[in-house]
């Protein structure tokens, strides 16, 4: 019996040496591979054209306008360039396609083309060198001022330097079901405690005033920001994401109040935690609540033509309130270019510098024409046959300000960021309250910011 | 044949190639775990050693972390209840009754054939508070409209209502395992127990029971284990939310490695729910052994 065991245990220590040797040599083979084909490799060394794949990872559907627009572009330019081929993969729910990036990125396969905001994680990418300098590239095409000035700033990092190429533009506002605001002879809100009021005049009458996406997180946190915007500009989140200010701070107690009322009065639809993004616009477009915050990007699926027959005519939009002491003006409100391409300096090679070239030239006009606002100076103008509220929309657009706010989750920490999503839909569930989900949040940053901020 | 197994070393050359999958499918990720709990990593900076850092934040109050332990034993308990104890009950009943047995077994297997996925899109559904959902819809029917809630979003009903798909998917696997268990008790048994007067509850207390108790345990062994890390479904219905009411310790887990990026902090509780995943199991079979003697 001992001898055995003693052949087992041999056997066995064996094996576990063969897996760890074997684990460690594919780690090394594992960099040398994603070296050869992130720059381009050759696909069979006899051909005359050697065939280069680059892949895009894509924050959102394939079949999404920037994507398929793209892909159109890519496609017209692999006849000229028959070497060139671009793939996509496209993963529609952002955590899920953070954590596959990540995922990726950490196991030393970074993807030559990727979404991400200019975020914390992105940054580190910079300080490790491994993104192409976006500014750089645009200004040596020329291309820097064509762009709406908005698009390319919302791309920046706080210090100036932008590494991610935007590919669309939008406003945030709040729409609303303008007949049901006609019945019971409301105005638009023009500061938040009419918004308040609205609300509660919508309530009393049996409607539930707003719907959001709790799911995906992002919509909510939009409405903790409102008031520390309108009091400080983007002052407050630059320096709390860094631990120089405070949730507790005026303008923080603010953003947090306005939630946690909005939640605990009921002016959210009930369960709204579990509704998803699709389910909160549905929600709208049924003629169930009165009023939903979101992009400029939804505005073609509430076109007529889109909607149902009760809800033609019946969508407005309206700008983030205002308040007293505001230090923003009435058309600074939440103005992004969205999540921005970023490329991979390993697979950034001349034949993907004549592409970005080629895309550039081609994308704004292909891109707008889809029913979108581009991130270039390009309008259409009435003779294209958009729809109404397109032009309102593209009109307000020539109206925004200068300022804009930031999406905080753009700004902060990952691990933070995290935490403020489900703590923040806590909040708005009355789970905590102010003070104590203020207390937990200093409490994250103090934790999680030294990392990434130094 | 007999020779071959006779031979203990050709016996083990043939063991060889299922043991090597196993090292490197479930041994070796649980070394690379154990290794990476040490360190403090992004997964794009450097990887800076940090000895039991990690440990000692899990033991000393990382309060989300024992949020989700406690969730995590909730969830188990309804699971286990579910899945083990109802299995247990169409088990016997599909006993009793002749006609129809095939018809019902197929039906009560059919949730363990479908995609987590799937079965996370119908309880959302269910569920839905608006628009109204069956489950809301039918309490209203029934006259119980005070009760409808937005199930999901509800503080105290979330981790509730996460467990039952979970629980309730898994009832037809388990019915087969102990059916098939009471049906391998040989007649005689029964009959002569019978004959004696043994009345049907002290016939499945006194004889059934004990007959299909290494069957039970397997089966409790597998919804503990299987439910200890119960992931797919908790974090399609609600992500851990609302807040942290149904985080459990793999969605967290999985949390903090990926989204907040905190591979080291996220690989040391994968070690805890491994030892934890064995503590269960030691336990439930002491428990059963006790029960015996």
């Amino acid at each position: 019996m001992i001898r055995y065991f003693k052949w087992l245990t041999l056997a066995l220590s064996l094996v576990v040496l063969m897996a760890l040797v074997s684990a460690c040599g594919g780690g090394t083979n594992n960099s040398n591979n994603t070296a050869e084909a992130g720059s381009g490799a050759p696909a069979n060394d006899g051909q005359k054209a050697d065939k280069k794949t680059y892949k895009w990872f894509v924050a959102r559907g394939v079949d999404g306008p920037q994507a398929v627009t793209v892909k159109e572009i890519a496609d017209e330019f692999s006849k000229t360039h028959p070497e060139f081929e671009l793939v996509m993969e496209g993963t529609g729910d952002r955590p899920s396609y953070l954590q596959k990036l990540r995922t990726l990125i950490a196991s030393n396969e970074m993807p030559a083309m990727f979404d991400t905001d200019s975020d914390a994680y992105a940054s580190k990418l910079v300080q490790e060198g491994k993104l192409v300098d976006m500014k750089k590239v645009l200004q040596d095409l020329v291309k820097y001022e064509d762009f709406r000035p908005i698009a390319l700033q919302y791309q920046q990092f706080a210090d100036g330097s932008m590494y991610t190429l935007p590919l669309e533009f939008g406003i945030e506002v709040f729409w609303y079901n303008i007949k049901m605001f006609k019945d019971l002879g409301l105005e638009t809100p023009k500061t938040f405690d009419e918004f308040m009021k609205v609300s509660e005049t919508l309530k009393k009458n049996g409607i539930t005033p707003i719907a959001v996406d709790g799911k995906d997180k992002w919509p909510v946190l939009r409405y903790l920001a409102y008031k520390p915007f309108r009091i400080t500009g983007n002052d407050f989140i630059e320096n709390v994401k860094k631990g120089k200010a405070s949730f507790k701070d005026p303008a923080g107690m603010a953003g947090i109040q306005l939630v946690h009322e909005l939640g605990t009065k009921g002016y959210f639809q009930q369960g709204f935690a579990s509704t998803d993004y699709t389910a909160a616009r549905d929600l709208f477009l049924a003629g169930k609540t009165a009023i939903y915050y979101m992009g400029s990007w939804e505005t073609m699926n509430f076109a007529n033509d889109k909607i149902s027959a009760e809800m033609k005519d019946n969508i407005g939009f309206f700008r983030l309130p205002m308040m007293d002491g505001a230090k923003t003006a009435e058309n600074d409100y939440f103005i992004n270019s969205g999540i921005g391409v970023a490329f991979n300096q390993e697979t950034f090679d001349d034949t993907m510098k004549e592409f970005v070239k080629f895309l550039l030239e081609k994308y704004p006009a292909a891109y707008t024409k889809k029913g979108q606002f581009s991130p270039f100076n390009y309008a259409l103008d009435q003779a294209q046959g958009m729809p109404e509220i397109f032009y309102k929309i593209q009109d307000e657009i020539a109206k925004s300000g200068s300022v804009f706010a930031v999406p905080w989750d753009t700004r902060l920490d990952p691990a933070t960021n995290e935490l403020l999503g489900n703590e923040l839909i806590a909040l708005g569930l009355g789970a905590h309250t102010p003070d104590e989900f203020a207390e937990i949040m200093d409490q994250a940053i103090k934790e999680n910011a030294p990392k990434y901020f130094k | 044949m007999d020779n071959i197994l006779r031979n203990h070393k050709a016996v083990l050359v043939f063991l060889l190639p299922a043991m090597l999958v196993y090292v490197f499918t479930v041994l070796s990720p649980i070394l690379w775990s154990i290794y990476f709990s040490f360190f403090s990593w992004d997964g794009v900076s450097d990887m800076v050693y940090i000895g039991f850092d990690n440990y000692a934040k899990i033991l000393g109050g990382d309060k989300t972390f024992w949020k989700a332990f406690s969730n995590n034993l909730i969830y188990v308990f309804i699971i286990v209840a579910m899945q083990v104890f109802l299995g247990l009950l169409v088990a016997i009943l599909l006993t009793s009754i002749t006609k129809g047995r095939e018809l019902f077994k197929t039906l009560y297997f059919a949730p363990a054939i479908i995609t987590s996925v799937a079965i996370a899109q119908l309880f959302q559904n269910i569920y839905s508070f608006e628009p109204v959902g069956i489950l809301n819809y039918c309490l209203e029917q029934i006259g119980l409209g005070d009760w409808s809630k937005p199930w999901l979003s509800d503080l105290e009903w979330a981790l509730t209502a996460v467990s039952i798909p979970e629980g309730w998917r898994f009832i037809g696997l388990y019915m087969i395992i102990l059916y098939t268990a009471l049906l391998s008790i040989p007649s005689d048994i029964e009959e002569a127990a019978r004959i004696d007067g043994a009345s049907s509850w002290n016939l499945f207390r006194s004889i059934k029971m004990p007959l299909i108790k290494p069957v039970l345990m397997v089966s409790i062994i597998m919804a503990t284990t299987g439910a200890l890390k119960g992931f797919d479904i908790p974090y399609l219905l609600t992500n851990g939310g609302p807040g942290r009411v149904t985080e459990l310790l793999p969605t967290y887990m999985y949390k903090t490695a990926f989204s907040s990026l905190n591979f080291g902090y996220g690989s040391a509780m994968a070690v805890f729910i491994v030892i934890e995943s064995l503590i269960a199991v030691a336990f439930i079979r002491r428990m059963m052994d006790s029960k015996e003697t």
